[in-house]
């Protein structure tokens, strides 16, 4: 939105039909030698219209436009902007998300159960407000992807870039575990949570799920754990992102429930299972209902100065109608 | 006085093909007025002449050069305005060019960078940092976080050919970390500058002018010495130029002090050997000036003084053309 600073300057605008009156109409104005041209009491003479004429003219336009253009940078032209700001610490969340090959296993739309997670955490990151949201991936290894930040355009970039097989074939849940409670052991916010997604057993990695669980929820975090997936065996297609090679099977195992079980209840949280797309949506729902904290925003109201830009074009039409009069029109005054 | 814009001030040589204009109109003026004048007082003519040429030169080179001192942002003075802000966020954009590689300060331009920022982040627990690193190209290779683990983690990784985009473009990178500031935080907003201010393309000065109207404070490094010092290329060999001359790499610190001053800010040098200390209470500066009783200071721009006294000079000027002097011209 636009406002103007002084809008009462412009008021001056009312001066400049006399000003134009004065300065083109007037017969008596000064400036020119007059020689009678025409018969007594008939019409005057008068040039034909040439192309310096018409460009003087046009210059006497360009310097009107110009002064109005000065009056109204005088006013003080600002563009408004209202932000809402909160005045509280939101909570901290980190998303560890399972990229472990069976991850590709089709029993969830669109294509598979990773492509399924994105979507849901997708949709879960941008329902939250003023909460600092992290990502951590694992697979064989674990590694930070996005630490707990409020620039959510980013971390949905990255989560979008991620793919299954790219920290290695393997779940190392504890590990996963283990990095997302370090990215929250300095957070000052009143509240901080883990939320875990895998499909698997832990295979892989140097620390026990139940080991990292226990040590996160002494630091005060809690764990959610979702377990995806139906159960059934279900055909998995993958891209290795190293070789591009695809590989073709057919998962037979399911994700170790009690573990996932402990882990939670290690980690002061809870369990879900979530065994299709709407059940997997509705547990992060729930999540997201259940893990609020009080927020306090306010309105702030931010003002630009946009003076520059009327004050340029009212100078550059200024001089513009002094070049025309000057070198076209040859003008001496 | 300080000017927005200082930039735009090279603009007053502009005048100079003006007056120039104006000379040629007043000579071809006394010379027409001559031919034409035979019939009157010729005399009184050119002296009317004169004066009314003179006064309208005057007073229309007057208007110009105020527009443009306008044009400039000119500002003076300070006001408060309320603004009831919490902790900072902090924006460290580093300069990640070969040119950082050079050992004028130990053990490397880059690396003693790098060990600044990871002080200035123990010594402000409670802020949260981000990390620009630009080249040709500016990268954000991390969010504005509180995890220090995640800073220490990223600064670990930085390198020159973490961008592939040869160069140095200090106004991306400027531009890039004013991004970074996610919106709806109620922090205070600070960037730290480190680099050695040679700014082969862009226009730092205009990325500077978005982060004083946003009220964003750039504090900036310079890294480097003035006496420069080789740099060497990744096989170890000192990088010559065409004629076989070592390339020595000098610190620019105009640059980055033009930066810091338009943004209210200041500038260190990287071999300072109190320059944690510095950058912290600078930062902190910043917070507690703003903090005072909810109120920040911000600069009073004067502009409306400048356009409002142009306006008269113009009025003056197109006056004294119109109005008929001793009923004669």
């Amino acid at each position: 939105m636009w406002v103007l600073d002084r809008p009462a300057m412009l008021l001056l605008l009312f001066l400049l039909p006399p000003a134009v009156y004065v300065r083109h109409f007037w017969k008596g104005r000064g400036g020119k030698l007059v020689f009678p041209f025409g018969s007594w009491g008939g019409d005057g003479f008068r040039p034909p219209p040439t192309i310096v004429t018409l460009l003087v003219g046009l210059g006497a336009v360009a310097f009107w436009v110009g002064v109005s253009f000065l009056i109204v940078a005088l006013a003080g032209p600002q563009r408004v902007t209202r932000e809402q700001v909160y005045i509280t610490r939101g909570m901290d969340i980190v998303i560890a998300l399972d990229q472990s090959p069976t991850m590709a296993a089709r029993d969830f739309q669109p294509a598979n159960r990773f492509e399924a997670a994105k979507e849901v955490i997708s949709d879960f990151v941008v329902s939250r407000e003023n909460d600092p949201i992290g990502l951590v991936g694992f697979g064989k290894e674990a590694s930070l992807r996005v630490p707990p930040t409020l620039d959510y355009p980013h971390l949905l970039n990255v989560l979008d870039s991620m793919r299954i097989l790219e920290l290695g074939d393997g779940t190392a849940i504890g590990m996963g575990l283990a990095v997302a409670a370090l990215h929250l052991s300095q957070s000052t916010a009143p509240r901080r949570v883990i939320i875990l997604i895998t499909d698997g057993v832990n295979n892989a990695g140097e620390i026990l799920p139940e080991t990292a669980a226990q040590a996160a929820g002494s630091m005060g975090i809690q764990v959610y754990v979702i377990g995806i997936g139906s159960g059934a065996p279900v055909e998995i297609e993958v891209t290795d992102p190293d070789t591009g090679q695809t590989l073709r099977g057919t998962v037979e195992d399911g994700f170790d429930e009690e573990l996932l079980r402990g882990v939670a209840a290690a980690g002061d949280g809870a369990y879900f299972y979530a065994g299709t797309n709407g059940a997997l949506g509705a547990v992060f729902e729930a999540i997201d209902t259940v893990e609020r904290v009080e927020q306090r925003s306010l309105l702030r109201v931010q003002q630009l100065p946009r003076f520059q830009l009327f004050l340029l074009i009212g100078l550059c039409c200024i001089l513009l109608d002094f070049v025309i009069r000057r070198i076209l029109a040859q003008e001496v005054l | 006085m300080t000017f927005g814009s200082p930039g735009i001030l090279w603009a007053l040589a502009g005048l100079l093909p003006v007056i120039l204009v104006q000379l040629r109109a007043y000579f071809k003026g006394r010379r027409d007025l001559a031919v034409l004048g035979r019939q009157w007082n010729r005399d009184a003519v050119q002296t009317l002449f004169l004066v009314k040429w003179f006064f309208s030169v005057l007073t229309f080179d007057l208007f110009v050069a105020l527009s443009i001192f306008a044009l400039s942002d000119v500002t003076w003075g300070e006001r408060p305005v309320v603004e009831d802000r919490d902790n900072l966020d902090v924006v460290v954009a580093l300069d990640i060019s070969r040119s950082m590689l050079a050992d004028d300060v130990e053990p490397s331009r880059l690396s003693r960078s790098l060990a600044v920022i990871r002080s200035v982040s123990r010594e402000l627990p409670a802020a949260r940092f981000a990390l620009v690193a630009f080249k040709g190209e500016a990268v954000m290779l991390l969010p504005l976080t509180e995890d220090l683990n995640a800073l220490e983690a990223v600064l670990d990784g930085v390198s020159p050919q973490l961008i592939s985009t040869p160069g140095t473009d200090l106004e991306r990178g400027l531009a890039r970390a004013i991004d970074t500031f996610p919106a709806g935080t109620n922090a205070h907003h600070a960037i730290l500058l480190i680099s050695d201010g040679e700014s082969l393309s862009g226009s730092p000065a205009r990325a500077a002018i978005t982060a004083r109207s946003l009220g964003i404070p750039v504090l900036t490094i310079v890294a480097g010495t003035l006496d420069g010092a080789t740099l060497s290329a990744d096989d170890g060999s000192i990088i010559t130029d065409d004629e076989g001359r070592p390339v020595i790499s000098h610190a620019m610190p105009a640059v980055l002090e033009g930066i810091a001053e338009s943004t209210l800010s200041v500038s260190v040098r990287l071999n300072d050997l109190e320059i944690v200390g510095v950058v912290v209470d600078n930062l902190l500066g910043h917070v507690e000036r703003r903090e005072a009783s909810g109120f920040r200071l911000v600069p009073v721009s004067r502009y409306p003084l400048f356009i409002g006294a142009a306006l008269i000079a113009l009025a003056l000027s197109l006056a004294i053309r119109i109005i008929r002097w001793q009923d004669m011209f």
